[in-house]
């Protein structure tokens, strides 16, 4: 079935179409969410939050893009919101349990690459880690990272670049290994 | 190749299992998805169900005072308005329950008939305000309350500006409840739900509370209400 047959029918209020929609896409949205926030049960409800918003405005969607995008535009959205509403959370809590600081973990320094990599990805900025994750890890283009972000192609390369730098930075005493 | 590039395609192969996901848990999150689309179209029709309900009583009330004024000019004496009448109604004590009988005995003057047309349209008033002040009461004391509440507000501060500005405001009492009930109109028709906000619900609730606003809507409500011989005049 063609996306604008398939958008037309759930307009219409067809069952069928919905699920169809939903199957066509929810993959890629979770897998995005879990990379993002690392938790099964926050992944789910961004995934559930991005499909309930995508039903309620699919009306508002006029076709200028494919609905891939459209419904990534809305699941980033989402993700970032519930990556803001944690870290909020996270300092409440830290300010009332008098804990130390978040952030930076303790890390020895006989931890491999691979770990410290993926601590040092923890530690980006969200919008940095929304990007790298994206391209590096879950394949996307520029062209699709700058749709669903909002933001100019060139934008998605500079701040990949940045991410990239960061990362460098984090795992210089790994750069003599690679020379 | 520079060392960044071979780093980067280290970096790139060591972050293709960051947070590895696990398969999709597809249904269990579509059957989440139906229940939540079922559940809000649940509160949006009971949220238009009290949109329309609050609008059916705004629209009574408007219809109420529109004929409480026209009664009130069509029978006052040229040159002169109710303020000469209420004078005579409200002199007799400050009290609500003074000013709701002086009408009574005064029903044979067009100005009396004036000012009870005001004042069943003041205490019709004043009981959709109890109404609504107590289920907003009810709402605020579980946190549940939500926008809905905004529009019956600015209705009901609309009507209650109108009859300030009526000569049923000449009795200081109805004056006084009328001033009251326009403050916490105000605030709850301010009211939004941003978190930076929520303190206002305790705040519009103790105001309530402090100025014993229910308790003077009630009585005024009971006491206000023209006798049978009054309503006849309408």
């Amino acid at each position: 079935m063609h996306e604008p047959e398939l958008i037309e029918r759930v307009l219409a209020g067809d069952a069928a179409a919905e699920r169809t929609l939903y199957d066509a896409h929810v993959d890629r949205i979770y897998r995005l969410a879990y990379r993002m926030t690392g938790e099964d049960d926050l992944a789910q409800d961004c995934t559930q939050e991005t499909f309930l918003r995508a039903f309620e405005r699919l009306a508002e969607f006029r076709g200028d893009s494919a609905l891939g995008t459209w419904l990534h535009t809305v699941a980033t959205s989402v993700v970032l919101n519930a990556l803001r509403k944690r870290k909020r959370r996270w300092r409440r809590e830290v300010a009332m349990e008098k804990a130390g600081p978040l952030g930076r973990r303790e890390i020895g320094e006989d931890v491999g690459l691979r770990q410290r990599l993926h601590a040092a990805i923890d530690d980006l900025p969200d919008k940095y880690r929304m990007v790298f994750v994206m391209h590096e890890v879950e394949g996307y283009t520029h062209r699709e990272i700058g749709s669903a972000l909002g933001i100019e192609v060139g934008t998605s390369k500079a701040q990949l670049s940045r991410a990239r730098a960061r990362l460098r930075e984090a795992l210089a005493v790994y750069a003599g290994e690679v020379t | 190749m520079s060392s960044d590039d071979r780093l980067d395609e280290r970096i790139r192969a060591a972050a293709s299992d960051y947070r590895e996901p696990p398969e999709t848990p597809r249904e269990a999150m579509w059957e989440r998805i139906q229940a939540a689309r079922a559940g809000r179209e649940l509160r949006e029709a009971a949220a238009r169900r009290r949109r329309g309900r609050w609008m059916r009583r705004g629209i009574g009330i408007a219809a109420v005072l529109v004929a409480g004024i026209a009664i009130g000019r069509l029978s006052s004496p040229a040159g002169s308005r109710a303020p000469q009448v209420a004078t005579t109604a409200s002199g007799s004590g400050a009290g609500g329950a003074a000013a709701g009988r002086a009408p009574a005995s005064a029903a044979g003057t067009t100005g009396s008939r004036a000012l009870v047309a005001y004042r069943v349209a003041a205490a019709e008033h004043l009981g959709r305000v109890e109404a609504f002040l107590t289920l907003f009461r009810r709402e605020a004391a579980t946190g549940r309350v939500d926008g809905d509440f905004r529009a019956p507000a600015r209705s009901l501060l609309s009507d209650t500006r109108l009859l300030q500005a009526s000569p049923a405001a000449d009795d200081p009492a109805l004056r006084a409840v009328l001033g009251d009930v326009e403050l916490v109109l105000a605030q709850i028709a301010q009211y939004t739900e941003e978190p930076s906000r929520r303190q206002d619900l305790r705040f519009i609730d103790q105001g309530m509370e402090q100025r014993g606003v229910l308790l003077e809507l009630r009585t005024m409500v009971t006491t206000a209400r023209p006798s049978g011989l009054a309503q006849g005049a309408l």
